[in-house]
Order: C-alpha cells, then sequence, then structure tokens
C-alpha cells in the first residue's frame, strides 16, 4: 500500500513524502517476511531488536541479510540488496528531517529502488 | 574526533592504496550517526576485489561501532555527496601540478604517492588534517608532503 501511496504522490508532484513511502513499503515488507522466515513474532522481534541496542531498521536488515545468507543466496546479490535499501534508508532520513531537494527525477529513481527491493523480498519464502 | 571517523579515514586511505583509479568522498551526517562513503567510478564499486574489501570494512565497523551506520554509494546511488568531508582524488603526476590545487582557504592539502608511484592530492578540512594523521598515511606521508601542504 505504501508503494501505491508512493506512486500516487508522484503523480500529484509531491516529491519529498514519495521517498518516505518508497522507503517505508520496503520496510513494512522486509519485517513480514522476516516473521514468516524467522517463524518469529513481531513482539519477539521487537524484543530482540531492543536488545541488540541497535537502530531498529539496522537490526531487521542485518538479520533480512542473514537469512538471506542462509539461504546461500549469492553474496553479490545480498550485497546489492543492503547497498540500495541503505541508500534508500538514508534519503528517507535526509527526506524526512534535512531541508534535502527532493525533485522528480529523485523521486523516481527512488520508486525504481523500491521496486527492485520489493520483488527480492517478495521472491523469499 | 571521534574514533569512528578516524577508523573510517584509516580505511579510506587503504582503499586508495588498493586501487589507483578510486575517487573516495566521505560525509558524516552527525545528528543520524550515519557515515557516507561515495566510490567512484562505478567499475570499481562493482568488481570483486572492492565487494571483498567493503564487506571486510563494513564487518569490522559493525562490530567496533554497533549504534553507527556506515553507507558505501556509488554514482549511481540516491544519494550524492556534495560537499565531502573529505575527498581523495587519483592525479597523475605528469599531467597535474599539486599547486594547481585551489584550496588553500579552506583546506590542508596533503599529497601522497599510489602504488604505481603517480601523486595522489588527499584533502581535508582543517580540523580533520589537525588530528594526527602520521600514522594513517604511513610512509607515504613525510616532512616534504608536509612542507609542499603549507606551501599549498
Amino acid at each position: 500500500m505504501n508503494l501505491d501511496g508512493a506512486e500516487l504522490l508522484f503523480k500529484s508532484s509531491l516529491h519529498p513524502p514519495v521517498i518516505h513511502c518508497a522507503y517505508y513499503a520496503v520496510h513494512q515488507k522486509m519485517t513480514s517476511q522476516l516473521l514468516i522466515l524467522n517463524n518469529i513474532s513481531l513482539e519477539q522481534l521487537n524484543n530482540a531488536s531492543i536488545k541488540s541496542d541497535k537502530s531498529s531498521h539496522i537490526y531487521l536488515l542485518e538479520e533480512f541479510i542473514l537469512s538471506l545468507q542462509r539461504q546461500n543466496v549469492e553474496r553479490n546479490d545480498w550485497q546489492d540488496f543492503q547497498r540500495t535499501f541503505k541508500d534508500l534508508k538514508t534519503l528517507r532520513v535526509k527526506s524526512d528531517y534535512h531541508d534535502e531537494m527532493i525533485d522528480s527525477d529523485l523521486s523516481s529513481r527512488a520508486i525504481q529502488k523500491s521496486k527492485y527491493l520489493l520483488v527480492i523480498l517478495k521472491s523469499k519464502r | 574526533m571521534i574514533k569512528s571517523k578516524a577508523f573510517i579515514i584509516s580505511e579510506l586511505n587503504h582503499l586508495h592504496k588498493s586501487f589507483s583509479e578510486i575517487t573516495l568522498k566521505y560525509e558524516h551526517l552527525v545528528c543520524d550517526n550515519i557515515h557516507l562513503i561515495s566510490v567512484e567510478p562505478e567499475s570499481i564499486f562493482k568488481s570483486e576485489k572492492y565487494r571483498d574489501l567493503e564487506i571486510d570494512i563494513e564487518d569490522r565497523f559493525k562490530e567496533q561501532f554497533p549504534n553507527e551506520e556506515i553507507v558505501f554509494l556509488s554514482e549511481s546511488s540516491l544519494n550524492q555527496i556534495k560537499n565531502p568531508e573529505i575527498l581523495i582524488v587519483p592525479v597523475e603526476l605528469d599531467k597535474f601540478s599539486f599547486f594547481d590545487l585551489n584550496y588553500e582557504i579552506e583546506f590542508n592539502d596533503l599529497c601522497s604517492l599510489d602504488s604505481m608511484d603517480r601523486k595522489v592530492a588527499i584533502l581535508s578540512p582543517r580540523e580533520i588534517v589537525n588530528f594526527d594523521l602520521s600514522g594513517l598515511f604511513e610512509d607515504n606521508y613525510s616532512a616534504d608532503n608536509t612542507s609542499f601542504a603549507l606551501a599549498a
């Protein structure tokens, strides 16, 4: 739903919030996939994240990368996933909290990166 | 200087020694504890040798600084570093005069020789250069370089 929101915002030329939605589309899908892959509840995931003393978003990413590695996903594939996720996450931080200029080209590319990440996430069951 | 930044400067120097054609930019988003490193050209960013080194750096960074984040960027990334705190660029000795650089107001300039004996300019803002970098640049950083930098 967040990705649909991102595309609607893009069509309305509301570019800064596109980044927020494009990122959270990935974040939410990654959360749900991790619950399935690790057979844990959201509460268990949140508790483990708190115990790790890391940012919850980074904990989520690291756990998902570990699950890819356990599935013997090629190194270059999980590294590209990680690079793209962190790139999108950083832009989300800049867009939400800093005075970052977000134009149509950047928001369009953010949607494409979000779609790339979602394709990989949906393929891991 | 915070320890994580010193760690990164050291790793940038090692990367520069491993890839003579590499251009590296660094920016620290202090409020968000995010360290951005831009790597050019894309061919190096996608190379197996570089990928190995990046994973190694990331693993050691996570181990030492679990509350901070390191993000590696390329020319095709969404984020681009426009005002780097540190810029490391390869410069061919026979095509470039160090004195042509015009950073004397905002930057201290250091230079070193890469693995192919080409001059490489390492440009850093004054507060970073004032930190003791002599150990980081090892044998390539000499007294001659220092006076050269001061002259610039």
